[in-house]
């Protein structure tokens, strides 16, 4: 990445748009920035990022952000119901990656309840033993962060409300995974 | 079937990620074709994981000795095994099984098979697959009081259940016989009941007495031991009713 997020972003804009709520601050962070590698105009582009999401809440805020970027969340992303099937679609599309060439990423936004989900911390230890450095998670809250620590992953948490904390945690978390920006909802 | 399982990686495709258990006996060829390598518990998240590579473009082919029902997974599916008794529950739940005669045979197969789809590669074809063995039933309203729950995964599931009938005999009465995915003691839910039995493929067996997580644990390792040193073992730590 030749520029830092931070150089890019509207900070104001991502503020106001998330308003401190952790899923929205994270989906603004990922698609307002242009982090997100995706083209409305060529939904099948083969070198677009893949995202796969957990949770209603997650799921409607990042619907909202890829709207208002102008593409339609329904091709951009994928939806799974649980945690574990969320971050096994993610890995597999971060090996998927590594066959590419590595020039896309596989992103992984998941709701506050989706680390309730045994089984992710399964696909969390797979992914370390893979080192899938393609795959980066964005979570809502910071209650299993010592658990993604556990299971060998870099963790980064933000406050929302501090959308230049926040991009500069993802700014690290892209440079090395698999990584997982956990987003609080104080501060 | 190192022949089979080469002919299968040719049919497949390149660049081609498989994904499979730390135990993937008579795929070597199968794995050494692949692109890409992952080790994953559990055939549900192996399948999950070749979803996600289908998601990025790529083929990708998981390991099984078991599935889910067809309906649960991604409709894209392909599974390679060995177990007979696998392909015929498969056949049950809804996947379509090729079982190959020759490698010669395999892409064509494929090519025409609706997914999800499972591939059977066995050293002898020609045997009549037996019907799927009964699974243990997945119980988990167990009653308290002084009873057993056995819990166990992979190969360990089948020894658990021998040594569930095992257990009756001594009048220990087993509230539940459940599968689980163990990769550690860590994965095994909790429990009711007096005991807990958990076995799993890789983890050596564990007696565990009284309620989680306060209770002693007692390791009796599976790796390498005979099947009836662990139920020796186990019976020993589990006094008859």
């Amino acid at each position: 990445m030749s520029r830092s997020l931070l150089d890019r972003a509207d900070l104001a804009l991502l503020r106001q748009v998330s308003a401190g709520r952790p899923t929205v601050a994270l989906a603004a962070g990922l698609v307002d920035t242009g982090l997100l590698q995706f083209d409305p105009d060529d939904p099948g582009w083969p070198d677009r990022d893949r995202v796969v999401v957990c949770g209603q809440e997650a799921a409607a805020a990042l619907r909202e952000r890829v709207a208002a970027a102008g593409g339609d969340a329904a091709v951009v992303a994928t939806e799974a119901a649980l945690g574990g099937d969320a971050l096994a679609l993610a890995l597999g599309a971060a090996l998927a990656s590594r066959l590419d060439g590595s020039v896309w990423r596989s992103w992984c936004l998941l709701g506050e309840d989706a680390v309730d989900d045994g089984r992710l911390w399964e696909v969390a230890t797979a992914a370390r033993e893979a080192r899938a450095d393609m795959l980066t998670v964005l979570g809502a809250g910071t209650a299993a962060a010592a658990l993604w620590h556990a299971c060998g992953w870099t963790v980064h948490t933000a406050p929302a409300g501090d959308p230049a904390w926040l991009l500069g945690a993802l700014d690290h978390a892209v440079a090395a995974g698999p990584a997982v920006v956990l987003a609080t909802a104080d501060g | 079937m190192g022949e089979m399982a080469a002919a299968a990686a040719a049919a497949i495709g390149h660049p081609f990620v498989a994904v499979t258990g730390r135990r993937w006996p008579g795929m070597q060829s199968l794995v050494e074709g692949a692109s890409l390598h992952l080790i994953a518990p559990g055939p549900t998240t192996r399948l999950g994981i070749a979803a996600g590579v289908r998601l990025g473009g790529h083929a990708a082919v998981t390991v099984v000795d078991r599935v889910p029902r067809a309906a649960e997974v991604d409709p894209g599916c392909l599974a390679v095994t060995t177990s007979a008794h696998c392909a015929a529950a498969a056949a049950l739940d809804g996947w379509s099984v090729v079982q190959p005669w020759r490698g010669a045979d395999i892409a064509p197969l494929l090519d025409a098979a609706a997914r999800p789809a499972v591939l059977v590669l066995a050293a002898a074809t020609d045997v009549d697959v037996p019907a799927p063995a009964p699974t243990p039933r997945p119980v988990r309203d167990w009653a308290d009081g002084h009873l057993a729950t056995l819990i166990a995964s992979g190969p360990a599931v089948a020894l658990m259940v021998r040594l569930s009938q095992r257990l009756l005999t001594r009048g220990v009465e087993v509230a539940a016989v459940e599968r689980a995915i163990l990769t550690s003691p860590q994965h095994a839910p909790l429990a009711g009941g007096t005991h807990l039995l958990v076995a799993g493929a890789d983890t050596g067996a564990l007696v565990r007495q009284g309620h989680w997580p306060d209770s002693p644990v007692h390791a009796v390792p599976l790796s390498g031991a005979t099947e009836a040193d662990l139920v020796g073992a186990v019976l020993a730590l589990v006094p008859a009713a």
